[in-house]
């Protein structure tokens, strides 16, 4: 029994050791802010002066820089710092950009078309090995007659220009604030742009701190803070969102997705989006015969493919595109045939006797179930008589493997740009010129550098569809699936799909 | 994997002259083992950062999870040897026993996610991202974010931070805990079969004093070698832990580093860990001659 002088003795400790207990409750339930939106998400930025980045991180980057022209939720062009943009020639060389007035950076300068200038000319020469200088290493100089205008020449022909203007690498920075600070690394630590939000805090590989900017454009943010937690482990951010630490939990498994928005106050968000997945051809050995070819794309199930390992949210696609896409050709399909494949394999002397053997190259993890895909297709290739190595390569790899000519067959690749354009899939990965390609032949080259050169987009969307249907046929490129993207949020918010299946924080509303 | 995709041939020879890649196998080590010596690590190939201050940044979170994950483990291997051993012919040393078993029986990764699961997500009484919530604000000044929310008078950041910490230690502790305990009992119970303890009990001395001054102090030696070859195994757990707590830690550079395949971060990431299991070796050591100083140093 407690005697009251064992009572006074262990009475002061108890009490010592409840006061911070009672901080320790306090900071714990510290109350989720109504202004404040934190996203789970699954990639850190390269850097604050954008150079290099992929799609996901360009969310981020895209809260605190503009582009000169903007995406709209169904791919149309939406308001954005270029009010005005037109080819100035009939061979996509000239393009005059007009800028808009009061658009400030979050130094309170004002952006004008020499900071255009500067970001793609003079960060480029400065940083040649970047994607930035990859991408734009086709604009000759560009003038700037006034504060308002550039005018852009290129070397050659890019009728992709204004796609790849809303989209990676295409950000503006403030060319005087840019140089006081001394070089990219400088600006790098305190970055400035004139996108919606200015950064506060940024701790690498861990969480990105940033708040509205009083005086966009387009009017201040309704979510005064957002953060954003990165974890590259799906299942911690899927833990996040489920345990409140997060409001949005972004690019987790479609399984995932759908669990947890089962769940009650959990809404599930599943979209098509611009992000491809396809086997790049290459013509080497074997490869250089159509039949085979044709045959290797008549022996895959997609529709399996996208029950068995998507559980239907992926889109089985014949071209680079999907439905909503610019370049989708609704009467095209490309059908799945094993008997027909094995006639074409036939044709060409390959039977049981003497089987068809290929190396076949693809990711693990860069991709969702890239692994169980190619897998999947190598079954249905074994099922028509193909034999396969399956090789697993990083995306270093790759990009070795393709500089070095290494790749001998088939490449299953992702392809995701932004904007949708036909020209920045088939236009880009089957160009002679260019490294993407793995397939290079000089009846690509002749369709395609005059579609390259068209100016009027209806047009050379049209013929981009042409093009496409014609180098599906010859089995220069296999397309699979239209990939969806898969956000989990709790439901008091108003997430906006789009097509190009990155989420917008600017757009999103907590109700 | 530093110039873009559609970097010409010439872009990768001036890249690979600039790297040092053109010259002998012999000289590029050379050169990196001088340059390590001056406190050049090189670049990370990834970010273009130094390594140096990727490392500096990253050490604290690390070094803060193995302090607070060995006082846990070390603490709890002590206290549950000893109530073992005190009541060791009551029902507590069987529960003692089955708790260590399964303790034992889980990987520290798995028991990250399973704290998790119950303290993060069921229970919700505990945070289990990052260092501290985003939503506060803490000045750096020594990097260790324990030490700077003390320094700048923030006791709810400070406890914000801990309450960070307490899970991913906890499931790192849980593999040092069990086996510091058997250590412990098993040693206890060689020094209770000793002549001098014979005589201490003869001597009428009470049984408490018997074990925490007496028979503890020559225990707690086995124990200690051990926990010295547990804390390099530690150091080892946080690459999971690490990321699976979203901690910035070594550990998770060094995930990273491996899968951007990162060569200058992992060589330098494995020479910080094998420096760190070193320190703790040599600390060991020293603590043994502390409490005994028949053990030479």
């Amino acid at each position: 029994m407690t005697s009251r002088r064992n009572f006074l003795k262990t009475m002061p400790a108890a009490l010592l050791a409840l006061a911070p207990a009672s901080q320790w409750v306090q900071a714990l339930e510290q109350r989720k802010d109504d202004d404040t939106l934190t996203i789970a998400y699954p990639k850190d930025i390269a850097g604050w002066d954008p150079l290099n980045m992929d799609p996901l991180q360009s969310v981020i980057i895209q809260c605190v820089f503009e582009q000169p022209l903007a995406l709209a939720a169904d791919l149309s062009l939406a308001p954005s710092p270029v009010q005005h943009c037109e080819w100035l020639d009939n061979h996509c060389q000239t393009l005059q950009l007009i800028f808009r007035d009061n658009v400030f950076f979050h130094d309170g300068s004002e952006l004008t078309a020499e900071d255009f200038r500067f970001s793609f000319i003079d960060r480029a020469k400065e940083h040649p090995a970047t994607l930035l200088a990859g991408v734009w290493s086709l604009i000759d100089h560009i003038d700037t007659p006034s504060t308002s205008e550039a005018v852009i020449y290129f070397k050659y022909p890019m009728a992709t220009a204004k796609a790849m203007l809303a989209d990676i690498p295409a950000f503006i920075l403030p060319s005087d604030y840019y140089q006081k600070q001394g070089g990219s690394d400088a600006f790098a630590r305190r970055p400035v742009g004139s996108g919606p939000y200015r950064l506060t805090e940024y701790q690498r590989g861990s969480r990105i701190v940033l708040e509205a900017f009083d005086h966009y454009w387009q009017g201040k943010a309704p979510v005064k803070r957002l953060i954003f937690l990165i974890s590259s482990d799906s299942v911690a951010r899927a833990a996040m969102v489920q345990a409140r630490q997060a409001d949005i939990a972004v690019d987790l498994s479609v399984r995932e997705s759908l669990k947890l928005g089962s769940e009650t106050g959990l809404q599930s968000l599943i979209h098509p989006s611009t992000a491809m997945v396809m086997l790049q051809m290459v013509n080497k050995g074997v490869f250089t015969d159509k039949n085979v070819r044709l045959a290797l794309h008549h022996a895959i199930n997609k529709d399996a493919i996208a029950k068995g390992l998507f559980v239907g949210h992926a889109t089985p696609v014949s071209v680079p595109a999907g439905p909503g896409m610019p370049g989708y050709i609704k009467d095209f399909e490309f059908p799945f045939d094993p008997d027909h494949s094995r006639e074409l394999l036939a044709e060409s002397g390959y039977d049981e006797t003497n089987p068809l053997t290929i190396r076949f190259y693809a990711t693990k993890g860069v991709l969702p179930n890239d692994l169980e895909m190619a897998q999947a297709i190598q079954y249905m290739w074994r099922q028509v008589g193909i034999q396969t190595e399956l090789q697993v390569l990083t995306q270093p790899m790759i990009a070795s493997y393709q500089q070095q000519g290494k790749i001998d067959g088939p490449l299953l690749q992702g392809w995701n740009p932004a904007a949708g354009d036909p020209g920045t899939y088939s236009g880009y990965l089957l160009h002679p010129a260019l490294s993407f390609a793995l397939w290079k032949s000089d009846d690509v080259g002749e369709k395609l550098y005059p579609l390259m050169a068209e100016t009027n987009d209806k047009v050379r969307i049209e013929k981009f569809r042409e093009f496409d249907r014609w180098q599906v046929k010859q089995g220069y490129s296999i397309p699979l699936f239209q990939r969806h993207s898969t956000c989990v949020a709790w439901t008091e918010l108003e997430i906006q799909s789009r097509l190009t299946g990155l989420i917008n924080p600017y757009r999103i509303r907590i109700s | 994997m530093l110039l873009p995709p559609n970097g010409s041939a010439d872009e990768l020879q001036r890249l690979r002259a600039a790297l040092g890649l053109d010259q002998p196998l012999l000289q590029q080590f050379l050169i990196w083992l001088k340059n390590l010596l001056h406190g050049n690590a090189g670049l990370s190939i990834r970010s273009g950062e130094e390594v140096s201050t990727l490392i500096l940044s990253a050490l604290p979170v690390t070094l803060q999870l193995v302090t607070l994950a060995i006082l846990i483990g070390a603490g709890a291997g002590f206290i549950s040897g000893v109530l073992a051993f005190r009541y060791r012919f009551t029902p507590v040393r069987n529960s003692l026993e089955v708790t260590n078993a399964m303790a034992l029986s889980v990987p520290e990764f798995l028991w990250g996610i399973l704290l998790m699961l119950v303290f993060g997500i069921g229970l919700r009484v505990s945070p289990f991202f990052g260092e501290v919530d985003p939503r506060l604000m803490v000045e750096q000044q020594t990097g260790f974010l324990l030490i700077d929310t003390l320094l700048s008078g923030n006791p709810a950041a400070f406890l914000n931070v801990l309450s960070h910490y307490l899970l991913p230690s906890l499931a790192l502790a849980l593999a040092i805990a069990p086996t510091l305990m058997r250590i412990l009992y098993s040693s206890l119970n060689q020094i209770y079969a000793s002549e001098y303890m014979r005589s201490a009990r003869l001597r009428g001395l009470p049984e408490r004093r018997l074990l925490l001054v007496h028979a503890l102090r020559n225990a707690v030696l086995p124990a200690l070698n051990l926990m010295s070859v547990q804390a390099g195994m530690l150091i080892g757990g946080t690459l999971l832990i690490e990321k699976i707590y979203g901690l910035q830690g070594i550990g998770s550079l060094m995930i990273d580093a491996i899968n951007n395949q990162d060569l200058p971060v992992i060589q330098a990431v494995a020479l910080v860990y094998a420096i760190c299991v070193l320190m703790i070796n040599q600390a060991t050591e020293w603590l043994q001659h502390v409490l005994d100083p028949r053990a030479g140093v």
